[in-house]
């Protein structure tokens, strides 16, 4: 079996599929949604943004969908602008990420290495 | 500003990947460019994108982008072209940087090597003095190369044969006296080389003549103090005398057979004649033409004293025989 891209899961690419997780978006708005759920802390350029994507595609843990309405945007945007959604395989993929950073989150807080409740 | 350093950056990213997102990237620059304003933001925006680049392109590299599957068309065969796009600039660039490489390294082995294979004549003497090991065939070329450059020079110069014959008999077959301005440095060569002999055979009998100046200075080598020399063609009254001894020369003192026939002529009768004449050596062969000039008559008061009859030689022989002879004479007398 090929070693799949995403094993283990990079972090840009799991930004990505929780942004996705509430609903279908496009680059910018991945891009939005990702700063805005890490508090600014992770920014994607579009090098990162859209060679994720592309993984993620490979790998099937998203697909394109038609772009909603865009007021704003000429007709030859809207068309090179794509649409995402998260595909049942890729929450798959995100849950098992999100239950193993909870492992080692349990991890942590047992050996005393974060302290308090906060998480 | 960004959104050209980052079209500039995009140019490294798989074409693949431009032809699907290009546009798009761009345009979320743009977007964040309208959504974020003040001078900090605007400045991280200027260098956000070389980060990007950094996480962003080995990622890109390793998608595979897999291409739309190729539409049916109308039966027609159809080449499918692997990449449609244009050279890019950097590779391009790539490539004339690994061109550039590949001469210099090639230049610097070409160079590097010839170090290692002497050119001139001094390499193979230094190896051959120095006793290594078994010459390299390169060495072996070069050292018949010369052999047959200097061979060639001497064919030209008069010297037909140079050998070594049984007893250590140094043989020279010397079909004319060149001038020796021209050819001096071949006859002093091969009469350094007849040093190492015990004995001299110089072989006249095909022998059409020449200068004087060379029959001489030939004649230099045979004698430890200067003798008195007959020049016909000398128009000076004072008598002549032979240059010896030649420094480095141990000819003096050995055995010299000349060889004639009815063929020697002009200054081989002259180096014949003289070396008689002076008992230095042995002439072994027929008596020679006597016919100094060839047709015409010769130039008053230069006539020499064998003109007509020839010199005759000591031992007579056919000329067929005279080298064998001459061996024969030179062997014995070294055993003497």
């Amino acid at each position: 079996m090929p070693k799949r891209k995403l094993d283990p899961l990079p972090s840009a690419a799991f930004q990505i599929l929780l942004a996705l997780a509430e609903g279908d978006l496009h680059g910018y708005a991945i891009m939005r949604q990702v700063e805005e759920q890490t508090a600014g802390k992770v920014r994607l350029g579009p090098g990162t943004l859209y060679s994720s994507i592309q993984a993620l595609l490979e790998e099937g843990l998203i697909q394109e969908v038609d772009p909603g309405p865009a007021p704003d945007l000429s007709d030859a945007q809207r068309e090179r602008r794509r649409s995402y959604r998260l595909t049942s395989a890729g929450m798959k993929v995100a849950r098992a990420e999100a239950q193993r950073l909870a492992g080692i989150l349990r991890i942590a807080r047992a050996k005393r290495v974060l302290k308090g409740d906060y998480v | 500003m960004s959104e050209k350093i980052f079209a500039l950056l995009l140019r490294l990213y798989p074409s693949r990947f431009r032809q699907h997102y290009e546009t798009e990237a761009i345009l979320l620059l743009r977007e964040r460019f309208r959504d974020e304003q003040g001078a900090a933001r605007r400045l991280r925006l200027i260098f956000d994108p070389l980060f990007d680049c950094a996480a962003g392109l080995p990622l890109a590299w390793r998608n595979s982008y897999p291409s739309p599957a190729p539409q049916p068309s109308s039966g027609l065969p159809l080449f499918r072209v692997l990449d449609q796009e244009p050279l890019r600039p950097g590779s391009v660039f790539l490539g004339t940087v690994l061109a550039m490489a590949a001469i210099a390294t090639f230049v610097f082995v070409m160079n590097h090597a010839s170090a290692y294979h002497p050119s001139s004549h001094f390499h193979g003497l230094a190896y051959r003095s120095a006793g290594q090991a078994k010459p390299s065939v390169q060495d072996v070329a070069e050292e018949l190369d010369e052999q047959m450059r200097t061979a060639s020079a001497a064919q030209s110069c008069g010297f037909e044969k140079l050998e070594l014959h049984p007893g250590n008999i140094g043989y020279v077959k010397l079909n004319s006296f060149a001038n020796p301005d021209r050819c001096g440095q071949i006859a002093q060569a091969v009469m350094e080389r007849l040093n190492s002999t015990d004995a001299v055979i110089f072989d006249l009998r095909d022998n059409r003549g020449g200068y004087p100046q060379m029959v001489r200075l030939m004649a230099d080598y045979l004698f430890d103090r200067p003798v008195p020399w007959y020049n016909p063609r000398s128009s000076s009254p004072e008598p002549s005398f032979t240059h010896s001894p030649v420094s480095g020369s141990h000819l003096a003192n050995k055995p010299v057979f000349i060889l004639t026939s009815r063929s020697t002529f002009s200054a081989a009768e002259h180096f014949t004649y003289d070396l008689k004449t002076l008992k230095r050596a042995t002439i072994v062969g027929e008596t020679t033409s006597g016919a100094s000039h060839g047709s015409g008559p010769p130039p008053e008061g230069t006539i020499p004293v064998w003109e007509g009859t020839g010199v005759q030689p000591d031992v007579k022989v056919s000329a067929h025989d005279a080298l064998r002879t001459a061996e024969n004479l030179a062997q014995r007398e070294m055993k003497k």
